[in-house]
């Protein structure tokens, strides 16, 4: 029985991981042109190393849900769900703050993309705490 | 480790013995409070924005283009932007019209999307001698009349006074910023009509937008708005003006009062289509919520005994069995108010763009109000739904238990 | 002794069905009594006249001292609560919750819950050791001693049981006799409800039921 519950959180975990990978690439593209710059050469706008970022996050949330399944000491899943939550925090902060997006308000990237790894990263910093209390309450009953 | 024993304690304990059903029938709570949050909040900025729209016009006609109704609208509401073209001769016309008592002239030039990263703006010119739907409002943030290579933005352009923006091919400098209005205003630039005329025609994008043939090119506007006269019958004075002059200037004219009814109108009628949907789900939610109490109590009928054989009243396990529901439904509505004001929140923008809405925010206050009704709705959802089990569980008695175990 | 229990003219009836039919019966304090009978002879219909879980339809109930025939259920379980300590064959335990949670139960709805002597009362019938395990983690010979710990823990002025013996095997059933022994030695009044001639030859004195009448009650031969 509390076995079954981490396999739970780990597996929303990793499903979550997923769908912030798939978000900036897939279910609400951010824009794949580049913009000209000053000097006349071309670079990749806000929007698109704000999604390289997210994809490296997402990827380490995957990671942290499956091993959650496949590990069986409390501490470490204690250890991994801290680190699911730190990986949801920067998925927030790399739209809003690190990196940002374009600033049109109706740009597609900061009207869908944004908000929705904001959502996401948010249930990630909440399942991922959730699996750290967790584990270290099963870890206090020994 | 101390076990902690009191009637809350049992109640979660149930609770969590049971976590797949506890999901299913919070999650029950949990939409009927999402759809009922989501409904009245958009309601509420239906109406507030509509009627917020109608006091910042400040005029009482409109008179467009042939075709171009709905375009101005979308401008004007919406922020939409568009470029259409009529004479301004009718503007010297009407001034002399009994009834009128102000006109003034409006130009919509929409920059194109030149890249992905570029959006559209709508650019207004305006004529500053005449104005009275602008300047009121540009007046709270720039008390001083606007150079040739300045534009007074509204509160969504990216800049800030001082900062530059291009339009056209040519760099302006930002006087000043607007407030938020929640009308279109908000995703426009404001310049002097004939500043805006001459941007126009200077720029070679300029071209590719069409002025029809015979339109003076020194003069051509978008749009004529007209205050009437204090007293004067609004539909009347429409009537006569369209009759004498939409036909001979080829307009289409509106009464704004009308125009935002109708506005108003056809999205409130979404809005009550979304309350009646919360509704529906509000009776489904009781219903099945009742249906499973009763399974409840049948499977538990032992327990509830049990618990009578070793001194609790009727009273004790009626609070126990309405204590589980409450819960669930506490933990329901909870969870359906704040994933609702998550996604409001953070997809406020798509959501406006996507329903044609008014983008205005309702308050903090509001908001909270709203949350809390709606919280208190779904809370009472599970009790409601048990109400009528709580005079069979008065009657398991001790004895029945005896019974059934004989 | 003073009298702890009486039944004076007691009848049960349901429907057409007389259960009980002029029953006298007289407790003292301290007393291990053995109500026996067949299958249909009345006996748990007695049990839960004495256990104040249904009202006999005429006759009198006294209970220490109180009339409690015409109480309302309100008072009866009020009455069942604070003097009478129920142990059944099918033990009646609550499923999700532990052994000692199980017996803090009953002290919550008595006056408090009170962990330490909830543990205590697991000490004194060998469970100690298994204070948080669930009902389905005990043995039946384990789950009945709960019970008892259970019944025991307001202490109650009658232990009223019934068939305790019935779900378990040998060993267990002298473990649970030998724990109504050392009661009885410390003075506890008990009435054990049973078909069950071994059962019923521990008690100090053996009442006999048939079709709802007392047909013997005396001492139990030495």
């Amino acid at each position: 029985m509390k076995d079954k519950s981490f396999s739970w959180l780990g597996g929303i975990c990793a499903v979550l991981g997923m769908l912030i990978v798939l978000t900036p690439y897939c279910i609400f593209p951010v824009c794949t042109k580049m913009m000209q710059l000053e000097g006349g050469s071309f670079a990749p706008m806000k929007c698109f190393w704000t999604a390289r970022s997210v994809l490296g996050n997402g990827s380490i949330i995957i990671l942290a849900g499956i091993m959650t399944c496949l590990c069986r000491t409390y501490a470490l899943r204690a250890a991994l769900g801290v680190m699911a939550s730190a990986a949801g925090m920067v998925v927030v902060l790399t739209p809003s703050f690190l990196i940002g997006v374009c600033a049109g308000e109706t740009m597609r990237c900061r009207m869908q993309t944004a908000p929705s790894l904001y959502l996401l990263g948010l249930l990630t910093i909440v399942c991922g705490l959730a699996l750290a209390w967790r584990s270290a309450r099963m870890a206090r009953k020994g | 480790m101390m076990s902690r024993l009191s009637p809350f304690s049992l109640v979660i304990g149930n609770i969590a013995r049971k976590p797949f059903r506890t999901f299913i029938l919070s999650s029950l709570v949990a939409v009927f409070c999402m759809a009922m949050f989501a409904g009245t909040v958009i309601g509420l900025k239906i109406s507030t924005g509509t009627q917020l729209a109608a006091d910042r016009l400040g005029a009482d006609i409109l008179f467009v283009p042939y075709g171009y109704e709905k375009s101005v609208q979308s401008s004007l509401l919406r922020g939409e932007p568009s470029s259409f073209y009529m004479d301004r001769g009718l503007v010297g016309e009407l001034r002399g019209e009994k009834g009128v008592l102000r006109v003034t002239e409006q130009l919509f030039l929409a920059t194109l999307k030149a890249s992905c990263c570029s959006y559209p703006v709508q650019i207004i010119g305006f004529n500053p001698k005449t104005d009275f739907v602008v300047t009121p409002w540009m007046n709270q943030s720039l008390n001083r009349a606007m150079n040739e290579n300045e534009v007074v933005a509204g509160c969504k352009i990216s800049g800030n006074p001082g900062e530059t923006i291009r339009l056209f091919g040519r760099e302006f400098s930002i006087a000043a910023k607007l407030d938020p209005t929640g009308m279109g205003f908000d995703t426009s630039v404001f310049m002097e009509v004939d500043r805006a005329r001459r941007l126009l025609l200077d720029s070679e994008l300029g071209l590719l937008l069409r002025i029809p043939e015979g339109l003076d090119k020194s003069t051509f506007i978008s749009s004529v708005l007209v205050k009437a006269e204090p007293g004067t019958d609004v539909t009347s004075l429409v009537n006569g003006l369209s009759e004498k002059y939409a036909i001979r200037y080829n307009l289409d004219f509106t009464a704004i009062a009308d125009m935002i009814s109708s506005i108003s109108s056809k999205l409130s009628v979404f809005a009550s289509v979304f309350r009646m949907f919360s509704a529906a789900v509000w009776v489904l939610a009781v219903m099945i919520l009742a249906f499973v109490f009763t399974i409840i109590l049948q499977e538990r009928k032992k327990e509830f005994g049990i618990l009578r054989i070793v001194g609790a009243s009727k009273g004790h396990v009626r609070r126990l069995f309405v204590g589980e529901a409450l819960l669930t439904s506490c933990m329901g509505a909870f969870c359906g108010v704040v994933l609702a004001a998550l996604a409001l929140g953070l997809f406020h923008t798509y959501i406006d763009v996507t329903l044609n809405l008014p983008r205005i925010g309702i308050g903090f206050g509001k908001t909270l109000l709203i949350g809390a009704g709606v919280f208190v709705m779904g809370l009472v959802t599970g009790p409601l739904a048990c109400l009528p089990l709580l005079r069979k569980l008065g009657s398991i008695d001790s004895y029945l238990i005896m019974k059934e175990g004989e | 002794m003073a009298n702890i229990l009486e039944l004076q003219d007691v009848c049960m009836t349901f429907g057409q069905v007389k259960a009980l039919q002029d029953i006298n019966l007289s407790v003292r304090e301290g007393e291990w009594v053995a109500i026996m009978g067949s299958s249909g002879s009345g006996k748990t219909t007695m049990m839960n006249i004495i256990g104040c879980m249904n009202k006999a339809t005429s006759g009198t109930v006294i209970l220490d001292g109180e009339k409690i025939s015409r109480l309302n259920a309100k008072d009866l379980t009020a009455i069942r609560r604070d003097k009478i300590g129920l142990i059944f064959q099918q033990f009646f335990l609550i499923s999700y919750l532990t052994a000692v949670e199980n017996i803090m139960v009953a002290q919550y709805y008595h006056s408090m819950a009170d962990e330490q002597e909830a543990l205590e009362a697991l000490e004194r019938v060998g469970l100690g050791h298994r204070a948080r395990h669930l009902p389905r983690q005990l043995s039946g010979g384990e789950q009945q001693r709960l019970c008892i710990a259970r019944a025991l823990i307001n202490h109650p002025k009658i232990i009223l049981a019934d068939e305790p013996t019935g779900n378990l095997d040998e060993a267990n059933q002298n473990a649970v006799m030998d724990i109504f022994h050392q009661l009885h030695k410390q003075g506890s009044t008990i009435i054990v409800v049973t078909h069950s001639p071994d059962v019923g030859s521990h008690a100090d004195r053996i009442v006999r039921l048939e079709f709802g009448h007392m047909v013997s009650d005396g001492e139990k031969k030495a």
